[in-house]
């Protein structure tokens, strides 16, 4: 499938892009001031963008793979925050309550959030864990009858504005590090009594809401709770926050590209546009190429993930593989603009920020490399293994 | 093991990709310790890659190739790749069917694809394709060899670098101007016997010793305007633009192949580290270059398969994807080759990964500086030429 041939033939992302160039305009307004600007979601909301992701039964467009990617990276290019916010809700949230939850909860809240009315988060690290779960202190003790949620959950994408969570808690008290930590899928309420709310002040992605949801004895229905989730079900939902960060990387490094290029085009040294200089050109040469390659990687893994459902290291590579990419690019642009691209008279000191938010979220980089490799050498990643690191360097305690 | 380690394998031509697999493993990777130690070329080893109908991959059956489409060749390469253990001979299968019988294919007159490209598919006939130069020439286009028009004879004088299977080619393909101004680049078909040609004594070389190459002299060299590729010097001049996009899109198929073998190898390699004493403190870093090793070959695969589909297509972005599939691969290349001697240091049997190393290192001398790529791509981008 080549991409282009895609876009020239989609009616949907040809508006779409008309969107975005609106959300574009706003975006440099939404981070100094650290907010989404309605105009955006209502925006949004009207393209459809929210639907693309789910199937027409709970009131989505059922979009393609590719469609979705590519829209995707066009939001992410206009507005890293605005991204984020919408499909930390549509996608992440949205699929973990179609996926894990009955359909009672569709009605409830998945109909909401996909309909722009309602604002989902997903909620699992917390302030001393992210990549071991196993470590999780959040417990919802069973009170007879209903449960209890009590505990902090940090870093959380949307926290400030999210009308209702998906909290990953424990339900087992903490055994020891090799026991199975009995985590458990709670759909909160986030209006419900004992939920508090803090922001946490951030690098970028600021047009996004990111902080602490505090539980403190908030009452939970027992049909608001899936224990033992599936754990292949789990990991299909996992997939599309990776496909999350990879898309918002790609797009980024695209905006980022597009800056240098006009930026090298029209700025003259020695007499002639620095696209002359053979270091600058061959540099936007790099980028293109590595933003060309990460797209086809990614495109593939959600077309994967379409045919069969999930495509486990494939979503898993796309992701460490572009959002290191993002960085680079963007490092790149950076250079290009050289003093000009350190002031916020342009666009690409955001776009830096904005694009470093990609490589911790989700999984880590370098907890992902470690799950991908462990299987295939035998190595267990869950259990720690102690090693002697000093008598190889030739040292003693 | 190898489809964990390499998910999305299929690129839909399977049977095909097995069966090369198989007959590398079996003709081609044997010998190829011994062939590089000894900077030797094997013909007979050709020969049987021609019976396989590898070397005629993408030319018509007509001409005694196996027609296939540019997709289809690639499944041919990767497969061949993986089990070759050689990565000098696909260069030599590169240069070959690339850049010599492709454009005699699509450019050659018919007498010319008659007579020549029957035996280039079997490896009777093993052709060159004499196009580099020494950096000191005074170039137009990088190219300073002169073809000048004699009565019904062309006389080519100019010396071509590099050129790989220059010791022992039947036919060169060689590039060549026939106008200085305006510069028009023609290709011209030069049998080895031709007086005039000198081919020197190769130089010993740190890597692609199995596909040897030599410097080709050409003085007061006269053919026949037969030997024009092509009818005249339009077809001619876009000789070396195809052999180039073509080099660019497939040359390094098969390398995707061997890169796989090497992850796949490399994952055997850590599997059984427990019982090697090494320091436990570098496996979890060799761990996470496992991984990028992984993601190289998967982000290589997908860009020479489209680089493949759309040079099939005759795609206007086929150039460019062909630039990009060239620059990244080799650089994947540079860090999978290394990452894979990294992990495999204390091993006993370090020879493929040694070699594979100096092979892929080497190439970058050989094949188009990457700077050329890197214009390709950004002339695209800032829509120039």
């Amino acid at each position: 499938m080549n991409p282009a041939a895609a876009e020239g033939t989609d009616a949907f992302l040809s508006e779409f892009e008309g969107i975005c160039r609106r959300i574009a305009m706003r975006a440099a307004d939404a981070d100094r001031s650290a907010s989404m600007p309605n105009a955006n979601w209502t925006d949004l909301v009207e393209s459809g963008y929210l639907r693309l992701f789910h199937p027409r039964p709970v009131g989505g467009s059922a979009a393609g793979a590719t469609q979705q990617i590519l829209a995707m990276e066009r939001l992410a290019r206009a507005c890293a925050g605005t991204f984020w916010t919408a499909t930390v809700s549509t996608l992440l949230c949205g699929k973990m309550l179609h996926v894990l939850f009955p359909e009672r909860h569709h009605h409830r809240w998945l109909r909401g959030i996909i309909a722009g009315e309602l604002i989902g988060c997903f909620a699992a690290s917390e302030r001393g864990a992210g990549s071991d779960p196993a470590s999780y202190e959040a417990t919802l003790v069973d009170a007879g009858g209903y449960y209890v949620l009590s505990g902090e959950k940090c870093r959380i994408s949307n926290a400030g504005v999210a009308d209702v969570a998906v909290v990953l808690a424990r339900h087992r008290p903490r055994r020891g590090p090799s026991v199975e930590p009995g985590l458990c899928y709670v759909v909160v309420d986030l209006k419900r009594a004992g939920v508090t709310r803090r922001e946490l002040d951030k690098l970028g992605l600021r047009a996004m809401s990111w902080g602490v949801l505090t539980f403190d004895g908030v009452k939970v229905a027992a049909e608001d709770v899936i224990f033992d989730a599936d754990m292949d079900r789990t990991l299909d939902c996992v997939e599309w926050g990776q496909l999350l960060q990879a898309c918002c990387a790609i797009g980024v490094a695209q905006s980022a590209l597009a800056e240098a290029v006009v930026f090298a085009q029209a700025r003259e040294a020695f007499g002639r546009p620095i696209t002359h200089l053979q270091v600058v050109h061959a540099r936007l040469a790099d980028m293109w190429a590595e933003i060309d390659a990460s797209r086809l990687l990614t495109l593939d893994a959600a077309s994967t993930k379409a045919t069969e459902g999930k495509a486990r290291d494939l979503v898993a590579m796309a992701k460490i593989q572009a959002t290191e990419m993002g960085v680079r690019v963007v490092d790149d642009a950076m250079r290009t603009l050289a003093g000009w691209g350190y002031s916020s008279a342009h666009q690409v000191e955001r776009l830096y920020r904005d694009v470093l938010a990609n490589i911790p979220a989700g999984l880590t980089n370098d907890r992902l490399r470690e799950l991908l490799a462990c299987p295939l050498v035998g190595a267990d990643p869950w259990t720690y293994e102690p090693f002697d690191w000093l008598s190889a360097a030739g040292l003693r305690i | 093991m190898a489809a964990a380690a390499h998910p999305s394998v299929s690129t839909g031509h399977d049977d095909r990709l097995a069966e090369a697999e198989e007959f590398a493993r079996r003709e081609v990777a044997p010998s190829a310790p011994a062939r590089d130690r000894e900077s030797r070329w094997d013909p007979e080893v050709f020969r049987r890659m021609g019976a396989a109908g590898l070397l005629g991959g993408p030319i018509p059956q007509e001409y005694g190739g196996a027609g296939l489409s540019a997709p289809e060749f690639f499944s041919l390469q990767l497969g061949f790749g993986r089990g070759c253990e050689d990565l000098g001979l696909t260069w030599s299968w590169a240069v070959h069917s690339l850049q010599c019988a492709a454009p005699i294919w699509r450019l050659g007159t018919s007498e010319q694809r008659e007579r020549l490209l029957p035996e280039m598919c079997s490896g009777e006939t093993v052709a060159a394709f004499a196009d580099r130069e020494p950096d000191d020439a005074d170039t137009s286009n990088g190219i300073a060899t002169r073809a000048v028009s004699a009565g019904d004879r062309w006389r080519l004088d100019g010396v071509k670098h590099g050129v790989i299977h220059a010791p022992f080619a039947d036919l060169f393909v060689c590039t060549a101007l026939t106008s200085v101004e305006p510069p028009v680049v023609s290709a011209f078909l030069v049998e080895r016997d031709t007086p005039g040609v000198t081919v020197l004594a190769p130089a010993e070389t740190i890597g692609v010793r199995t596909a040897p190459a030599a410097t080709v002299v050409m003085r007061s060299c006269e053919v026949s305007h037969e030997n024009l590729l092509g009818s005249d010097e339009a077809s001619s001049g876009r000789a070396r633009t195809l052999a180039r996009l073509w080099e660019r899109a497939l040359a390094r198929g098969p390398w995707v192949g061997l890169l796989e073998t090497l992850t796949t190898r490399a994952i055997e390699r850590l599997r059984s580290y427990p019982g090697l004493g090494r320091p436990a403190a570098s496996t979890q870093s060799l761990r996470a270059a496992l991984t990028d090793m992984r993601i190289g070959v998967e982000v290589c695969r997908r860009l020479e398969l489209r680089a493949a589909s759309l040079l099939q297509r005759g795609d206007r972005d086929a150039h460019r994807a062909a630039a990009v599939a060239a620059l990244r691969v080799s650089e994947y290349a540079r860090s999978i080759t290394g990452q894979a001697l990294d992990i495999n240091a204390d091993a006993d049997d370090q020879e493929l990964t040694a070699r594979a190393y100096r092979d892929v290192t080497f190439l970058s001398c050989l094949s188009e500086p990457h700077d050329v790529l890197r214009s390709v791509i950004a002339g695209s981008l800032l829509n120039l030429g």
